[in-house]
This record gives C-alpha cells, structure tokens and sequence, in this order.
C-alpha cells in the first residue's frame, strides 16, 4: 500500500499539459491516489478523506464540461480544497454534541480505512503534527508540500494576500517543527 | 507581526525563512537572507529545522486509494438483474460531506412528518429548508438497458445528516433514511414496538407505515404503504458504523435489492 512519493509537482501528471480532456472514469482511476492523499492530509481522517474523495468525484463529473486543458492537478487540488473549505464552514455552523463512551458503538473499521490506516503506520506522527495544525496553517501547508503548489497558486486558489500565504505556511511550519520536537 | 519581506523588526528573517526553503524569495531578499544565515547560527539552526519539517512532509507517501476509488466506480456501475427483467433503484443521498465525526452523535428523533412527506411526496429534494443538491446518474453498460442508480447529496433543514435510499418496483416502494446518532426512544410517538431479528423496532401507527430503529452508529426510519415491506426492509439492514456516508448509502441499495428483488 505504500508508495513511493516523489516531490510534489504539478504539471508532471499524465494529464498535465495534455490536449484532450480526460474522461470523469480516467481521472478517477489516474488521479484517485493523488485525491485521496491531499482529502487525507486535508481531513487527517481516513471516514472524512473517502467522504471528500467522493464529493470532489461528484465536482469533477459536473465540472469537466467546462474543464481547459491544463494543469489537471491544480484543479483537482482546487476541488478537493474548496470542498473541503465548504465542509468546514457548514460544520462550523453545526451544532454537536458529545457522545457518552460506549463500547458497544465502537465497531470496526472498514477494509479500505484500515488498508489506508496501515499505509500511514509510519509517518502517522508526521500526520497527526499536520492534523493538529489549525485549519488555516493547514490548508496552505499541504497546498504547499502536499500538492507542492508555488506561493502565487496558493494564494490565488484561496483567495489570500501572497503575504498571507508567506506567513501562514512559515506559522504551520513552526508549529509542525514544535509538534515533531 | 513580520516587518516588510519577511524580516521580523529585530533584523532576523522570520517569515522570508520559510519562503526562504522554498526558493520563494525574490533575489534582493534572497540574498539578504543568505548573507545573514552565514553569519547568524540562531537563524541557520531555525531554517535547518523548517526545511526537515518541510522534507518530512513531502516524503510522506503517496496512499493508495485503489480500493476506494475502485469500489467507488463499481458502484457506479451496479445493475441488478432480474430474472427476465431489471429492476430500477433510485438512491438518494441526503447528507453533509464527512459531516459525521466521532464527538457528532446526537441523541435525536427523527422528524416523522418530514420524512413520511419526503416518501409520499417522492420529493426528497425538495424538502423544506435543504441547502443543496448534487444529483448524479450513472447509466449501466452498453447492453444492459433499464438500470440506474441516482445519487445525490444534501445537507437538510437542521443541520442534521440524512442519507437516503429509496427502492421502487412495480409491487414495492420503500424510503430507508439512516442519520447518525442514538435513537432517542423516549421522544417517540406512541406507537408498537416490535421485535425485528434482534432488534427492537418502534412502528407508528399511522399510514404509510413508518418504522424507526438504531442499526450500530445510525438511526434508521423506514416509510412505506406496505407493513410487510417495511419489516422486511427493516430485518435487511444491517449495524451500520459511521463510516463513508456513500459506502453506507450504496450498500442500502445492494441490501433493498436483495431483500426485495432477489430474495423476494
């Protein structure tokens, strides 16, 4: 289940540059590991990450009519940070309520989470120090390192000052810095 | 608070460090940086420290989402035959993104009114107060005519997460509701309760038929005209966790075709 990862750069896809749209079936078998991973550095959770994946499906079936060539990555990452976004303010607006410990309700995780659970093992300190960061060092940290967008696409993609970008990256980085200490 | 470019009011980089380590500096204060990283350890020690942070999260690997993402267009893809003919499934997922997280698991009751109207009405996307829709149609492969699963996402009028799933054919016409959450069975309607396979099951005793149960992490109702067709749709469902909400949704599906059209 592990791969090996190669530095994050957008335009290295098979689609990237490539003249003809790919099909709704393409970019979920071609670019379905790519989503999942930003939805699970997103999310940190692999229930949440399968939600979002299939959300972020949904979005591109209705967005590839009007999709340009192009970088398909960058606006994969858009989908999946937008939706993402989305499901952050609707929870924000939620009321929850705690559930009382109850061991009867703990049952056991899918195959697929815990296939997904298993490739994570390793580095799960390095996820945990990224799930821990708040929402707004987050996103640019993994549009940064995840997705491995420039400073520019990160602030255009999130609708920030450049400066903003600059200083939330360097903000989350120094919280991850002390997370991993 | 960082001064102009990055560089903190005491003189030292702060934030141009990190946009130093990605190579996002422009070359004036590039070189200012690199000049004082050589004569100041403080600062060299501290972009020495964000660039392992940096490197360690872009070396974490890639996941593998096959099987998700292959389960994903299976499903898609689901036609269910029966004996000479097809049969239609209709699935509506009415639900928040990821909205379930483990410290969300209201107590709550179903609102009964809403949901009976919602299977009446065969409107569920129109029931009041939703804030949007996602449908989406997947058509079967070549040859194989008069199948179809729709789907679609919703978040609902207050807030909570609704996923369902509605099964028709031409005897049978069921809606099949989870929301996460403990069954509150207290603020029930008077009503029967039943005992369905292990569970019990509280029955209203209006029409159409409207049962209500707790399956694992979820609460489900089930509306239809039919009372058999409700207790079996009932029995067919299993201890849900929380879980993906599509994952939960289609395999309602795959469970009300088998009960109802396979089994049946």
């Amino acid at each position: 289940m592990r791969r090996e990862r190669r530095e994050p750069a957008p335009g290295d896809g098979r689609w990237e540059g490539c003249d003809r749209i790919p099909t709704w079936e393409e970019v979920a078998r071609h670019e379905g590991d790519f989503i999942y991973t930003v939805a699970y550095r997103l999310t940190g959770d692999h229930d949440d990450a399968q939600d979002l994946v299939q959300e972020v499906l949904v979005r591109v079936q209705r967005g590839l009519r009007t999709y340009q060539p192009g970088s398909l990555r960058g606006w994969l990452s858009r989908i999946t940070t937008n939706a993402f976004l989305d499901d952050v303010r609707r929870r924000s607006r939620r009321p929850s309520v705690a559930l009382p410990e109850d061991p009867d309700l703990v049952l056991p995780p899918s195959p697929d989470a815990a296939d997904a659970a298993e490739a994570e093992r390793l580095p799960d300190h390095a996820q945990a120090a990224l799930a821990g960061l708040p929402e707004e060092f987050r996103v640019p940290v993994v549009l940064a390192d995840v997705v491995g967008l420039s400073y520019a696409d990160i602030a255009e993609q999130l609708d920030i000052p450049l400066g903003t970008v600059r200083s939330r990256i360097h903000r989350g980085r120094l919280a991850l810095r002390e997370a991993l200490a | 608070m960082s001064g102009v470019g990055g560089i903190g009011p005491d003189g030292h980089p702060d934030e141009a460090l990190s946009a130093h380590v990605d190579g996002e500096l422009d070359p004036v204060t590039e070189a200012w940086v690199v000049e004082h990283l050589e004569r100041c350890p403080g600062c060299r020690r501290a972009a020495q420290e964000l660039a392992e942070a940096r490197s360690l999260l872009r070396g974490l690997p890639e996941v593998d989402a096959t099987p998700v993402i292959e389960g994903f267009l299976a499903r898609h893809r689901r036609v269910v035959r029966i004996g000479a003919g097809f049969v239609v499934v209709a699935g509506l997922v009415l639900a928040a993104i990821g909205a379930t997280t483990a410290t969300e698991h209201p107590r709550l009751v179903p609102d009964l009114a809403v949901l009976t109207a919602g299977h009446v009405e065969q409107a569920h996307g129109e029931m009041v107060g939703m804030q949007r829709q996602d449908r989406s149609s997947y058509e079967a492969p070549p040859g194989l005519i008069g199948s179809a699963v729709a789907l679609s996402r919703q978040e609902v009028w207050d807030g909570t997460d609704l996923a369902a799933v509605v099964y028709r054919d031409g005897d049978v016409d069921v809606s099949v509701y989870q929301q996460p959450g403990r069954l509150d069975w207290e603020a029930l309607p008077p009503g029967e309760v039943a005992l369905v396979g292990d569970g019990e099951v509280w029955l209203g005793r209006g029409m159409p038929v409207v049962a209500v149960t707790q399956r694992g992490d979820m609460v489900v109702t089930v509306v239809s005209a039919d009372r058999p067709a409700v207790l079996t749709a009932v029995a067919g469902m299993p201890e849900w966790r929380r879980g993906a909400t599509w994952d939960r949704v289609h395999d309602a599906c795959q469970r009300l075709v088998r009960v109802f059209a396979l089994e049946g």
